[in-house]
């Protein structure tokens, strides 16, 4: 079947019971995305699919033929990071950096969204989980991208 | 990883869906998002030989709120950020949005979340966890870990939307090998039901879709969870009121997380139609729907507590719809 990652389309052999992380992890080498808990607790294995972001470990493989993966890889662009990614770093929003991938992919529509507060973001996060940070910067690093393109206060 | 050993099936209509199921005797299972079904096998839960998903099918994913129709596909997610639906059924909108957690509600459903298996401390385990100390009642064992007996499976029932839409008199309607039928949502469910038979559906029924009245009723929803996301409700309560004048031309109360299935207590409110709801006779019902509640120690917090807190809900939920805040 096709998958559509990145906007890069593969052909792959998928069989029933192959899972999206497992897809992207062993068979396309996409590492970013991380497997936390693998029952859809953590967070840490979200990707976008159509656009919203979705758990890849409880997402069949043959289930996501003919739509649009964006996984952490296909955020930058080239060697330059994303804004939100860049306000990642520069807001100290990780540390072991594991969750990372899974909180931005979830943040990224957030970022459309015509305003956002502080609450909005913490609601939106509240599925993804950080054993490290205490959540406060990686919610500032949300408003400090939302901010830069002026949609939060 | 899941384990091997499964189809995949995918058909674009109900009659396919069907057809699939009637190939198939006892060794399938219907596929909707998945969130409920994938944990359960990647846990070694619910194997099967045969998925079928219901992905592909349209109808399924009609969503009208204006009228109060929902696809059974419909993900969560829609239901918690329709304005429509906030603005007629209150309850339900706010059970879908206190459910799971955000990224989990763009792939659960309505249909999967009113046919969500029930769960149990000492069943929604690890392979190894469930192995080493004996498999219970509802893994096939002899005996139920929470309560000592050999008979009767007490896993609890945590759906969010069941309770709110039992409030709002909400129908189903149903297919299967002999047609379609239009049902009440309650008889989809056995109050005395064992927690491992909870559901009064026929072998092969696709749920389609539910069907809300269009009068217009006051309703909230609220649930008692460890943490804001993604927990499930240790329990919780969805009350819809109408006041004519001072007297209640409607008041129903329905229950999830604190039995088998999700609890609704129409004889202890009809009773009270056509009277005022003062604080005694609020306080009199909670009273009442307690006694009805029996939680037992397979959740996260003790059965009193949460017993406890949902007598509060109920008293301060009603308070709040009758104050009009809602
Ligand atoms: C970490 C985590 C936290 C969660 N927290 C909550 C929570 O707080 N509250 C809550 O309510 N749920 C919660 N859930 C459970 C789940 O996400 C929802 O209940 C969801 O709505 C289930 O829908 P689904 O489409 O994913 O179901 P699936 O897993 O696809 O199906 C569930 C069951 O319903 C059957 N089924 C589904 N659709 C139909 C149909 N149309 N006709 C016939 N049979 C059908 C399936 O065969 C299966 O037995 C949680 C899940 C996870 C993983
Ligand atoms: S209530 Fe008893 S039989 Fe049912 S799942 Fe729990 S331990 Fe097993
Ligand atoms: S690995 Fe998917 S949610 Fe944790
Ligand atoms: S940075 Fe380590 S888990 Fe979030």
């Amino acid at each position: 079947m096709k998958l559509r990652v990145n906007s890069l389309e593969y052909d792959l052999a998928v069989l029933p019971h192959r899972l999206l992380v497992d897809l992207l992890r062993e068979d396309l080498g996409l590492t970013g995305t991380k497997r936390g808990c693998d029952d859809g607790s953590c967070g840490a294995c979200t990707v976008l699919v159509d656009g919203k972001p979705r758990h890849s470990c409880l997402t069949l493989g043959r289930l996501v033929e003919g739509k649009e993966i964006t996984t952490i890889e296909g955020v930058a662009s080239g060697d330059g990071l994303h804004a939100l990614q860049r306000a990642f770093v520069e807001k100290g929003a990780l540390q072991c950096g594991f969750c990372t991938p899974g909180m931005v992919l979830t943040a990224l529509p957030l970022l459309e969204r015509v305003s956002l507060s502080e609450e909005e973001v913490r609601e939106a996060l509240a599925g993804n989980f950080c054993r490290c940070t205490g959540y406060t910067k990686i919610v500032e690093a949300v408003l400090s991208a939302a901010k830069a393109r002026g949609r939060a206060p | 990883m899941l384990a091997e050993g499964f189809d995949l099936h995918r058909p674009s209509s109900v009659a396919e869906a069907l057809e699939f199921a009637g190939r198939f005797p006892g060794e399938f299972r219907y596929l909707a998002g998945g969130t409920d079904v994938l944990p359960g096998l990647f846990h070694g839960l619910g194997a099967t030989r045969h998925l079928i998903s219901l992905q592909d099918i349209a109808e399924l994913r009609a969503f009208v709120p204006e009228e109060g129709r929902i696809g059974a596909m419909v993900p969560l997610g829609t239901l918690a950020e329709s304005p429509e639906l906030r603005a007629r059924f209150p309850a339900v909108a706010e059970a879908a949005r206190q459910a799971a957690s955000p990224n989990l509600r763009n792939s659960s459903t309505l249909g999967g979340n009113l046919l969500l298996d029930t769960r149990c401390t000492y069943y929604n385990q690890s392979a190894f966890w469930r192995e080493a100390l004996g498999y219970c009642l509802k893994n096939g064992g002899e005996e139920c870990r929470v309560v000592q007996n050999r008979e009767r499976c007490y896993a609890a029932y945590c759906g969010d939307l069941a309770p709110s839409l039992l409030v709002h008199d909400a129908r189903i309607e149903v297919a299967g090998p002999k047609g379609r039928h239009l049902r009440p949502l309650k008889d989809l469910y056995d109050p005395q039901a064992d927690g491992r038979t909870p559901f009064r559906l026929g072998p092969g029924e696709i749920l389609l879709s539910v069907s809300l009245p269009h009068e217009k009723v006051r309703s909230t929803y609220l649930k008692l969870r460890a943490r804001s996301a993604p927990d499930f409700p240790e329990a919780s309560v969805a009350i819809a009121l109408t006041l004519e004048g001072k007297k209640l031309r409607e008041l129903r109360v329905a229950a999830s997380g604190v039995a088998t299935v999700p609890l609704l207590f129409e004889d202890l409110t009809l009773p009270l139609i056509g009277h005022a709801m003062t604080e005694e006779v609020a306080r009199d019902l909670a009273e009442k729907v307690s006694r009805r509640l029996h939680p037992v120690t397979n959740t996260a917090f003790p059965p009193d507590y949460r017993k406890h807190v949902f007598r509060h809900f109920l008293m301060s939920g009603i308070h709040e719809l009758q104050s009009g805040t809602h």
